[in-house]
């Protein structure tokens, strides 16, 4: 007969004798031993040796394959990976236990007894050579209908539906699983799958039970795989700069990364060890590295700590510590969570923390569906997109705690003019601060920003002119003449003092930084764009109300920085 | 005269992810079952890396985190166990199948989360009284039993039918031996079997 008979010299050795295919399976000290060991990938390895451009038309398994402990049905096992290893070329083939043990009986000890009530598995406690042959021509001849011994797709389905595989339960173990068959996957999707980085967890995929289970489930097609077109994230100016922190970064997700973003400059920290630090040195040292690399975007991991995985509080989860301390470093960095988690809770606590964005690395593989990873890729393509959107916030932030300190540092007296002037400028950039925490969430956002930072500016035109008797404008306690500028290509001309004239915005401005601050050349570019901004203020608050766009925003808080830098009474 | 005990565990963080609070004090406060703790626990992994095993031949029973070696320190704690007779259980959370020798010297491979388990303690406590007949107790706790006349009858089996009269000696000599282990008489394997299966 076309059989193969699978053993560990554990059956009499008549019936061995008598089989023209065999596989002795055996693990000894040597295997187990090794560094790397694990029983699937040395069933993967005998299994691919024996059955790999073979042909047989029943596998004859006993329930056990060890003589040491025949709890371990490793048989079961095995014939798992028989009918979940599309390479073996024998999923659909018919399998017969070998054994005394009832089916209802091995059931009670093992978690894959629904296995054997599945399509195309038999079962014997027969050892004769005879009985064996009998039980085989049976199988094929006669326990279908039409004569077919190999299961049909109905029929490997009901077997993938009646059989359930569970993964290993260590938290960190599992953690390990979800992100290898998420890195699988999107290696597949994005088309990396030759890239070299990804052989180890390919390998790994390749052999492990829990992981073919897993492809069976969720086959990925090439037509679900993601034109590299569609992976495109465009930006303008210098290349943005992201850091992703992950401690499974070395896994293979840094590697999908710089296909990804290949166009970015990407950091990750591959040789941090995670799981030996506290919660302060993981924060010390990616906010000096955010700091130091001037990052743009962080792509942050939900659980970085081995602690991560008892605390009892939301709060004390290290990412949401970290995504709380890069806010108050600088409000503008873009983060978006990069996670297997699915929890709304965590989701909910993430975007409290101030989360600019949240991906889902490959969902949960309990509630996958074969479009969800797919969903993810788009997810994250969108995300960055829309962070880099907004990656001038962080220039806009940097600005914004310069403004206060210059602030700050100024010199005034108690309860003069000028320190209540101070006080209110303090209060407005704490006013402008919080509508920057908005920008981006709303559609009129830039323009409440863009209208309190105009504001700002038309405070020191209120503070600093004082018109004499005979109208004429001076500047400030050292009352330097107010002059009349106009803007000529991108200098300014001036033509005489002011008197008895309209002091606009834009003439106050310039009369300060030149004049009175003395913090820009009549030479430089700036002053157009101080014309530009006057203008388009006036537009929106006279004529058309188009929603003013970001570069104005970064435009008019370097004014405010160049205002305040050298302020005086 | 009772059995030593070394547990190393470089990630304590495992234990709480399995025991409660309670389980873990009961499991440190074992008399005989050395935890080393901290740097303690790294001077280990270290004897052990650098292949110094002079301290580890006083214990009778070794369990370690196999991820916190190296690969050839695994191999050179297996030559010393089988030297001194000591029984051998690697943990790791990559496990999926246990795996279980007995040829030259009881090793034991599992998942972490069997080994940390509420048989663990009661396990050791046998354990460390002698009274322990195989490691895969701490696995099967009471199916132990059952694990012993399945290969009984796995053994028979072979044995009924086998020719060759000097292998049929053998069996019969293994058969004796196993039979041995669970200290009863056993009328009829099947019957015996039967029983147990109709109680879980």
């Amino acid at each position: 007969m076309n059989a193969l008979l699978i053993h560990n010299d554990n059956l009499p050795t008549a019936l061995i004798s008598n089989f023209k295919n065999t596989l002795k399976f055996n693990i000894g000290y040597a295997q187990t031993l090794e560094f790397d060991f694990t029983f699937d990938k040395e069933a993967h390895n005998q299994l691919n040796d024996a059955l790999g451009n073979k042909s047989f038309d029943t596998i004859f398994i006993p329930y056990s394959l060890s003589v040491n402990n025949y709890l371990e049905l490793s048989g079961l096992r095995l014939a798992l990976h028989i009918r979940l290893t599309n390479e073996f070329g024998h999923k659909n083939t018919p399998i017969v236990f070998l054994g005394h043990e009832t089916k209802e009986q091995i059931t009670k000890i093992s978690d894959y007894g629904s296995f054997l009530f599945s399509p195309g598995i038999f079962n014997t406690s027969k050892f004769e050579y005879h009985h064996l042959e009998e039980q085989h021509n049976w199988v094929i001849n006669n326990w279908k209908e039409n004569s077919e011994s190999l299961l049909n797709k109905r029929e490997y389905d009901l077997f993938l539906s009646r059989t359930t595989i569970k993964p290993a339960t260590s938290h960190l173990s599992n953690h390990s699983l979800v992100n290898e068959w998420a890195i699988y996957q999107w290696a597949k999707l994005i088309n990396s799958e030759d890239n070299n980085c990804f052989h180890q967890i390919f390998s790994k995929i390749d052999t492990d039970l829990y992981f073919n289970y897993l492809k069976a489930l969720h086959p990925i097609s090439r037509q679900n795989v993601i034109d590299r077109k569609d992976l495109e994230i465009r930006f303008s100016g210098e290349a943005p700069k992201v850091l992703l922190i992950d401690d499974e970064s070395d896994k293979g997700w840094a590697d999908l990364f710089v296909d990804i973003f290949e166009e970015f400059y990407f950091y990750d920290i591959p040789s941090y060890d995670f799981k030996n630090k506290s919660l302060n040195e993981l924060l010390k040292f990616c906010l000096n590295n955010i700091e130091e690399l001037k990052i743009d975007l962080v792509i942050l991991d939900f659980r970085l700590l081995p602690q991560d995985h008892i605390v009892n509080k939301l709060e004390e989860i290290s990412s949401i510590k970290l995504l709380k301390a890069i806010k108050l470093y600088n409000p503008g960095i873009q983060v978006v969570v990069f996670s297997a988690t699915d929890k709304v809770w965590n989701l909910n606590a993430l975007q409290r923390a101030g989360a600019d964005g949240f991906v889902n690395k490959g969902a949960s593989i309990e509630l996958q569906n074969k479009y969800s990873v797919k969903k993810s890729i788009e997810s994250l393509v969108e995300q960055v997109q829309e962070s880099m959107s907004l990656r001038y916030l962080k220039t806009i932030f940097t600005l914004l705690y310069k403004i206060k300190n210059n602030i700050n540092s100024c010199e005034y007296e108690d309860d003069s003019s000028f320190h209540g002037f101070i006080i209110e400028l303090k209060e407005h950039v704490g006013l402008i601060e919080e509508l920057g925490r908005n920008l981006g969430k709303s559609p009129k956002s830039t323009d409440f920003m863009f209208l309190a930072c105009f504001h700002f500016l038309e405070k020191f035109k209120n503070q600093y002119f004082i018109q004499d008797r005979r109208k004429q404008v001076f500047i400030g306690l050292e009352r330097v003449d107010c002059k009349m500028y106009r803007l000529s290509g991108d200098t300014i001309t001036k033509s005489g003092k002011l008197i008895d004239q309209h002091n606009s915005w834009f003439n106050a401005i310039v009369n300060l930084l030149v004049d009175y601050f003395e913090v820009l050349p009549t030479t430089h570019s700036e002053f157009r764009i101080i014309d530009k901004l006057a203008k388009l203020r006036n537009n929106y608050i006279h004529e058309d109300m188009q929603s003013i766009e970001s570069e104005n925003i970064v435009h008019i808080v370097e004014l405010m920085d160049l205002v305040t830098t050298k302020m005086k009474e | 005269m009772t059995n030593k005990i070394l547990l190393i565990e470089d990630r304590p963080g495992r234990q709480a992810q399995f025991l409660s609070d309670q389980e873990i004090i009961n499991l440190h406060n074992l008399e005989f079952v050395e935890i080393p703790l901290k740097d303690k626990c790294i001077e280990w992994i270290v004897y052990i890396n650098s292949h110094e095993f002079e301290n580890i031949e006083e214990y009778d029973l070794i369990i370690v985190h196999k991820s916190s070696l190296k690969s050839d320190s695994i191999k050179s704690l297996g030559l010393v166990c089988k030297k001194t007779n000591a029984k051998l259980i690697l943990f790791s959370g990559g496990l999926s199948q246990v795996t279980y020798q007995s040829k030259d010297f009881q090793c034991l491979s599992i998942n972490s989360s069997v080994l940390y388990t509420d048989k663990l303690i009661g396990f050791l406590k046998t354990y460390s009284n002698g009274k322990t007949a195989s490691l895969l107790e701490l696995v099967y706790g009471e199916k132990w039993k059952l694990e012993i006349l399945l290969r009984c009858r796995q053994i028979q089996t072979r044995c009924d039918a086998e020719s060759n009269i000097e292998l049929k000696i053998k069996l019969e000599d293994e058969l004796s031996i196993l039979k041995q282990s669970i200290e009863n008489e056993v009328q009829n394997i099947d019957n015996e079997i039967n029983k147990i299966f109709l109680s879980l």
